[in-house]
């Protein structure tokens, strides 16, 4: 059954972002995204190519790799960050900002098996409810890298496995919103203890 | 006592973190978060009950509230989502819901005041935990009503409708936020080549403001989380950070634009000497800048250490 709900969730996340992937691809080029999150992702790409952190900015930020919003150690952003930084402007924005939507779809899978005890369409509908709830759908990629480990941080506690718990609490704070991410440490003590 | 799995997976968390949590807390006494009160932490994003509830009834409204805009203060799981979670028998689940709430209101109640040396800025924030809590009841108390396969099935299209319909359209921040543009015309501005390194340049428009692309020095970074040198220098005493990125907007000298090495600036202002007009209208070039351009350190240096 995982098949057939990773089927529909994506289905559904081609319809949720449908602008993005029918209509214009740089239909979320604005405000911090294009102002701040890519320029910086740019910059970090360059600098990981140099074989170094950017620790020292120049530019913009002083001590850049203390600023959790920037996502500066969360392996996939590094990574298309690494190959933003060797594209031209267009088609980088475009990776840019699909790699940010596509978390969208890793949350929703993470909810659906979170929920998948309810049986097949109740998970689909706690999958959809908790992926694309109001205060979910952000325009920031490192606040929607955070919000899409939340449903393996609960799930794993659901199935008791300090594996995916761990890994998904250590890449939520790497994914760098940290006003939500460092409320989760708890908030997965408490759901374990009171499920 | 917790049992040794829950330790684990928190030992793993937190071995997996370390490479933001070291450098994130040795940053943290040098910026402006160091010593924040619980009037600052509440400075902006204090949401009353009302509008809060607003938010969980619907995805439509497009408002700024207390210095946050809307997305901050929208909570809606659809219509079924809604209705289905007031019967959630959950009393844990009801637990969450009222304390995201009560803490999200912030100056509107005393319980983000009680909490404030546990809590980040902008209470407005908490409204996460009031939308998780819905999404669990709403899912509980579908599972409590038992229906058949067949209506759950269309209640479950009817939410991804209602979900796809509503919720897509928050972003982007409509009217909030600039117009999309492509980054190869957002970037490109022929003026570019006249700044040059090591020199800082003054009004960098939208959205060259961070200068990673163009590689071009700024003011610096005048956010939330803005370096407490930083904020002395530029006079800065906002909690949430100025933002500012024109130098004449803030309270600043001309010898401290000369000593920070401003040699360029971007205004519609009518600027007089040292600065003198460019090739580029409402470009200015500072005739009297230092030769040597202060570093970070430099700032944290002369303006405090921590």
């Amino acid at each position: 059954m995982e098949k057939e709900a990773t089927l529909i969730l994506s289905l559904f996340h081609i319809l949720f972002f449908r602008r993005f992937y029918f209509v214009n691809p740089y239909v979320y080029a604005t405000g911090e995204p294009l102002e701040l999150e890519f320029p910086a992702g740019r910059y970090l790409g360059e600098c990981l190519r140099k074989g170094k952190l950017p620790h020292d900015d120049p530019y913009h930020f002083p001590y850049y790799s203390a600023q959790p919003i920037l996502s500066t150690f969360y392996p996939p952003h590094m990574l298309v960050s690494v190959i933003q930084s060797v594209l031209p402007l267009n088609p980088a924005w475009i990776l840019h900002s699909w790699v940010s939507i596509l978390h969208y779809l890793w949350a929703s899978i993470g909810a659906y098996l979170l929920f998948s005890h309810f049986g097949f369409w109740l998970a689909l509908f706690g999958a959809v409810t908790f992926t694309y709830m109001g205060y979910a759908v952000k325009q920031n990629a490192p606040i929607i890298y955070t919000f899409s480990w939340i449903p393996w941080v609960f799930y794993g506690a659901d199935i008791h496995s300090a594996l995916i718990t761990g890994l998904s609490l250590g890449m939520m704070t790497l994914a760098g919103y940290w006003p939500i991410a460092i409320y989760i440490w708890p908030l997965c003590g408490f759901y374990w203890l009171t499920r | 006592m917790a049992p040794m799995w829950i330790l684990l997976a928190y030992a793993i968390g937190f071995i997996v973190a370390l490479p933001q949590i070291i450098p994130t807390l040795s940053y943290w006494p040098k910026s402006i978060r160091r010593g924040q009160t619980s009037q600052d932490k509440q400075s902006i994003g204090s949401i009353n009950v009302l509008r809060i509830l607003k938010g969980v009834v619907t995805s439509r409204i497009r408002d700024r509230v207390d210095g946050v805009f809307y997305p901050e203060a929208c909570a809606y799981v659809g219509i079924i989502g809604l209705m289905s979670a007031t019967l959630s028998t959950s009393w844990h689940q009801w637990m969450l819901l009222t304390v995201a709430l009560l803490l999200a209101t912030g100056r509107h109640t005393r319980a983000f005041h009680w909490c404030s040396p546990f809590m980040l800025r902008i209470p407005a924030r908490m409204i996460y935990f009031v939308n998780l809590a819905l999404v669990f009841m709403a899912v509980g108390g579908l599972d409590w009503i038992g229906l058949a396969q067949a209506p759950l099935i269309l209640v479950v299209l009817l939410q991804m409708f209602d979900l796809a319909m509503n919720n897509s359209k928050l972003i982007p921040m409509e009217p909030y936020t600039q117009r999309w543009q492509r980054p190869s015309e957002a970037f490109s501005r022929p003026y570019l080549s006249l700044f040059k390194e090591p020199w800082r340049v003054s009004g960098l428009p939208y959205p060259m403001r961070t200068g990673h692309v163009t590689h071009t020095r700024t003011l610096g970074y005048t956010g939330g989380a803005q370096m407490a040198a930083i904020a002395l220098f530029r006079r800065d005493s906002d909690p949430n950070g100025s933002g500012l990125h024109d130098w004449f907007q803030s309270d600043n000298t001309q010898e401290d634009a000369n000593w920070y090495g401003i040699k360029w600036a971007i205004t519609h202002r009518p600027l007089k000497y040292p600065w003198k007009p460019t090739q580029f209208s409402h470009v200015f070039e500072n005739d009297r800048v230092s030769t040597i351009v202060p570093t970070w350190l430099d700032l944290e240096n002369v303006y405090g250490r921590p």
